[in-house]
């Protein structure tokens, strides 16, 4: 469209304004975290949103150390790669067999992995505390891993069966042929050919297990297995009047996902649209 | 393309599906299925403690004998005020920052960004940030507006009874918000360019346009956005559970199922409350609410699917 005449080209300036006075909104909060992560707590009581009188690194130290940030970090990493990987493993073995593999139940597998896409997982959290403190998971990372790929099969197989199906016969067959097992199908010839697929549920999944508080707040107990969000919970209780190291601990569990979102937003975007229309 | 065979060999595929299928079952199906039968015991949850049949009490508590039902209504209540609000400041909202991105030539993709950034966050550390954001006097929102000269407006946001609920539920949509702009942008670029360009000839503006072609057309997006705003509001829980605690203050006015559920499951609800049964029935009761709208959803979205 082209503005034609004056009272358009308002009107472009009119569309703009909006779409400017949202995006401040969104970065206001963040942009008063990173200014308030380097201020000392007197000036940010004084000055709340405004430049820092003189900036304060200390604050990022203690946040690191002192408070335990570091371990947080390093348990948060550890689930979220761990879960990551074994969803994609999981998932993409999976999908190939019920794309590709013609066998009686598959219809009947591939719907009981889709029914999944409408159950609420946290809604059964009481049989599933029962369950993981019956199998002495009870404060383990590996109950986390293992209750994030459960709960990630119906979207992930869901997703890569679609994928899957679309690799034309051809190559499969021809792989056959030349005396590929099933094993080396999957390997060598699929899991290749979808590889857009996989870094959409990778970036999905990936953000969900990072980010996630409610489990980690059900089945964590100490303080040195916590991930960040819990982690931040016990902060915050701890260091309620330290708000510049609260600050620095915000910034330090948010910075990451926003670097990583910058350079990456396109896949950022697709991952988490498609990932949570399930 | 079928499976080897000869002998097991037939039948390794499973070993294939075994990684998925296993925790699938164990960890997701199972529990499932395991609330709606503890819905129908009194248990307290202690290995070895008796665990006793009592038919559809548990629900009767819930639905009409206080002090349970009084919570159970209450929440209900504010989980249909918080659909409400999604309902505008989500799915109406989202439509038209994605309207207003249709209409800009130049920097569409930045404010796209920007939109979308606060959903990478984890909701539970965007309550945290939030909470000293809106802190009543240190919190750098009042002092913005005392700044700018609306000092009428600087508000105890968290801890006003009323104020609380809106005030949680927006900082959840400035979390959100970049989904729906993102759906409904998607499915504003389907409809054909043509279509507008031959209705601007005739004279059509810009609003006759949006009202006429493109509302139309985007509509079944709509209507799913707005059943993943129903589910949405049905599984709220950290926002509230980080800025409000558990027992969602002040006096219970940002209470929701998903803190209720908290309480009654893992107790802060007094003794009498911390039946395991309690709990999953108050779960089942959820599902039988939230589980219809999710298929029609999916129905819609399957049926309406949008490339992004």
């Amino acid at each position: 469209m082209v503005w034609r005449n004056p009272r358009l080209k308002w009107a472009a300036i009119g569309f703009h304004a909006v779409l400017i006075i949202y995006a401040l909104i969104v970065m206001f909060p963040l942009l008063t975290m990173l200014l308030g992560s380097v201020k000392s707590t007197r000036d940010l009581f004084v000055n709340p949103f405004g430049w820092p009188e003189q900036f304060v690194w200390a604050n990022y130290v203690r946040a690191w150390t002192e408070a335990n940030f570091a371990i947080y970090f390093k348990n948060s990493l550890y689930v979220t790669v761990v879960s990551t990987t074994s969803i994609i493993f999981a998932s993409s073995m999976a999908a190939f067999v019920l794309a590709r593999i013609k066998f009686k139940a598959n219809a009947w597998v591939h719907g009981l992995f889709i029914a999944g896409l409408v159950v609420p997982s946290r809604l059964a959290i009481i049989p599933l505390f029962l369950l993981v403190r019956d199998l002495g998971l009870m404060n383990k990372h590996l109950a986390l891993i293992l209750i994030y790929t459960g709960g990630a099969m119906p979207f992930a197989i869901f997703l890569l069966t679609t994928f899957f199906r679309q690799v034309p016969n051809e190559l499969a067959e021809a792989a056959t042929v030349e005396g590929a097992g099933t094993w080396t199908i999957y390997w060598r010839i699929m899991l290749p050919l979808v590889r857009p697929a996989l870094a959409t549920v990778a970036i999905f999944e990936a953000l969900h297990a990072w980010n996630d508080f409610f489990f980690p707040l059900v089945f964590l107990r100490s303080n040195k297995l916590m991930t960040v969000p819990v982690g931040l919970s016990v902060f915050f209780g701890e260091y309620a009047t330290d708000w510049s190291t609260l600050f620095a601990a915000l910034t330090i569990s948010i910075l990451p996902v926003i670097v990583l979102f910058i350079f990456m937003s396109r896949q950022f975007i697709a991952g988490l649209t498609q990932g949570a229309v399930k | 393309m079928y499976a080897g065979k000869k002998g097991l060999g037939r039948y390794s595929f499973w070993l294939m599906l075994a990684p998925a299928l296993l925790p699938y079952l164990v960890f997701k199906i199972y529990p499932f299925f395991n609330s709606i039968l503890l819905s129908f015991y009194n248990w307290n949850g202690v290995p070895g403690s008796p665990k006793i049949w009592v038919g559809l009490s548990n629900y009767a508590k819930f639905l009409y004998q206080p002090p349970f039902s009084t919570m159970f209504w209450r929440a209900l209540s504010h989980n249909v005020i918080v659909f409400g609000l999604l309902l505008i400041w989500s799915t109406g909202l989202g439509t038209l920052l994605a309207w207003f991105l249709t209409q800009v030539r130049k920097g569409g993709g930045f404010y796209k960004g920007i939109i979308f950034m606060p959903n990478t966050i984890s909701i539970a550390v965007t309550g945290f940030l939030w909470s000293l954001l809106l802190n009543p006097q240190f919190g750098a929102v009042n002092a913005l507006l005392r700044k700018v000269g609306l000092d009428a407006l600087a508000m105890p946001w968290l801890g006003d009874s009323k104020l609380a609920l809106p005030t949680v539920i927006a900082v959840n949509v400035w979390h959100g918000l970049g989904f729906p702009v993102l759906i409904a942008l998607a499915a504003m670029l389907s409809v054909p360019k043509d279509v507008l360009e031959a209705a601007e000839v005739d004279g059509a503006n810009r609003f006759t346009q949006f009202w006429k072609i493109t509302f139309p057309i985007i509509l079944p997006n709509l209507i799913n956005l707005m059943a993943l705003n129903f589910s949405g509001a049905f599984g709220l829980f950290e926002i509230v559970f980080v800025m409000q605690g558990a027992e969602a203050g002040p006096f219970y006015s940002t209470d929701l199922i998903g803190t209720l559920f908290y309480r009654t499951a893992f107790g802060g609800m007094g003794a009498t409350a911390s039946g395991m049964g309690l709990g999953a029935a108050l779960a089942v009761v959820t599902f039988l609410i939230v589980i219809p709208v999710s298929l029609i959803a999916t129905r819609i979205q399957r049926r309406y699917s949008v490339e992004v």
